[in-house]
């Protein structure tokens, strides 16, 4: 056999059967996202690190988010690309799906802490009102028929 | 002339005459009077005189139809109103006139149930959405106005607002439900009927004060007949499937979190009374959707003598009453 054309032969199945770095991340995002499996996770995580630092949720969301990125891609931290290669509206739709988690991981416990005897109380004032507006209502009706 | 002839004449005077007849009549000038004003009452209600309006205050409870405006004074940063409408109806939110800072953290938030010291009413089990799909916020949506419709009888709104004269108007309409399902009670006193129609869903009835419940008709299966079958009578247990109606007690208003008191898993046509000394009483009707379940029950408040100071019995007092 010729020597070249082996050469060749041998180098084009070395190249081909060279594996591909294999991707760092999980092929689809944490399980709240799954309903928008379409985006790719790529876009997402540079909006979410535009976002976190331009300071679009609260500083604790921010580190947060901040650490959770870390862990799973430490290079990717320091690139902080600022614009995305893509579509406008890919962008768009990743910065929407951005926006959602953080509203989700900051959901604030809202709850006010009244006794039942304070709720109690507003519940009865609150029907006298209504039954006070009610009767003027009436009033009212039965003073635009009387006439 | 003909007999024939001048009736026919008179006949003729007779239409003339009717046709120039002077007739006595009643001007009216003014459309307002009479049936006619019956007629356009709907259309009155949309006008100035008939519309509730009233200021809004950082911690308010609303049970009429209106509009509420609310203009901070000072900074407001934690408050609050709970709107609450009859057990068949649910309430319809809208915001209008919004002028907030959304970016100076002010924020307008419509939550779909009522949320006491941390617990949620309907529990998450019971509610159809999940929990962060309850609220709804103005700062979040692109649109610039807010609306949305309760799930049951009870909603509230929190907000927060940090510049002075930054305020919004809250418009409350209540529109009719013809299967309620989880409902807060406004009075300690009444009657009611649930009736869940072929629906999976677990329905709570919820009293906030210690009450005498006495179920006076309770149809659980099949709904042409209300007789037991011995079949039915052979379910596993009630906190097993099935259809069956728990009354619960307890401190809060998550009914996920309170304490079954008694439970029925069989239809009766006589009457079963319970008296639960708790902040909160409630009537739950758990449906597999097979059926039709239907309960009616009446209740009245405690008297501060009819609740036992000391437990004489061994049953441990799982609810301290005030």
């Amino acid at each position: 056999m010729k020597p070249v054309p082996l050469l060749l032969l041998l180098s084009s199945v070395l190249l081909s059967s060279h594996p591909r770095p294999a991707a760092g991340r999980p092929s689809s995002f944490p399980g709240w996202l799954d309903g928008t499996s379409r985006l790719q996770t790529q876009q997402v995580d540079d909006v979410l690190l535009r976002a976190a630092t331009e300071g679009a949720a609260s500083d604790l969301v921010g580190d947060h988010l901040l650490r959770l990125l870390q862990r799973r891609d430490p290079d990717r931290l320091h690139l902080l690309l600022p614009e995305v290669d893509g579509a406008e509206e890919e962008e768009d739709e990743a910065l929407r799906t951005a926006e959602q988690l953080l509203k989700r991981s900051e959901e604030p416990p809202l709850s006010i802490d009244l006794t039942f005897h304070l709720l109690r109380n507003m519940i009865q004032m609150a029907k006298m009102e209504s039954q006070r507006e009610q009767a003027q209502l009436n009033r009212k009706v039965l003073d635009e028929v009387g006439k | 002339m003909s007999a024939a002839l001048r009736a026919q004449l008179f006949l003729c005077l007779i239409s003339l005459l009717s046709g120039t007849g002077l007739t006595r009549y009643i001007e009216d000038n003014e459309a307002s009077d009479g049936l006619y004003s019956l007629i356009s009452l709907a259309q009155k209600r949309e006008s100035e005189d008939f519309v509730f309006r009233r200021p809004l205050r950082c911690l308010d409870m609303l049970a009429t139809e209106g509009y509420f405006t609310f203009v901070a004074s000072r900074p407001q940063l934690a408050c609050a109103a709970f709107i609450i409408a009859e057990p068949s109806e649910v309430i319809s939110m809208e915001l209008s006139d919004v002028s907030i800072d959304c970016s100076a953290g002010d924020f307008i938030k419509i939550f779909d149930g009522w949320v006491l010291k941390g617990e949620k009413f309907p529990s998450s089990n019971d509610h159809p959405l999940l929990p962060h799909e309850r609220y709804t916020d103005y700062c979040s949506s692109a649109a610039s106005t807010l609306s949305g419709r309760s799930s049951q009888n009870v909603a509230m709104i929190f907000f927060r607002i940090h510049s002075p004269d930054s305020g919004f108007t809250l418009a409350v309409k209540k529109v009719h439900n013809p299967f309620p399902c989880n409902i807060m009670s406004q009075s300690p006193e009444g009657s009611f009927t649930m009736v869940m129609p072929h629906q999976r869903r677990n329905c709570s009835f919820s009293i906030i004060y210690p009450v005498e419940i006495r179920l006076t008709d309770l149809s659980l299966g099949d709904a042409k007949s209300n007789e037991i079958s011995p079949l039915r009578q052979m379910w596993p247990g009630c906190s097993g499937s099935g259809d069956y109606v728990e009354l619960l007690g307890g401190n809060g208003v998550d009914t996920s979190k309170m304490f079954p008191v008694a439970d029925l898993c069989f239809s009766l046509s006589g009457l079963a009374q319970m008296k639960i000394c708790c902040d909160n009483s409630v009537v739950r009707l758990v449906s597999s959707g097979n059926y039709i379940n239907r309960v009616t029950f009446q209740y009245r408040l405690l008297d501060q003598n009819e609740i036992p100071k000391t437990r004489e019995n061994s049953l441990e007092n799982f609810c301290a009453v005030e």
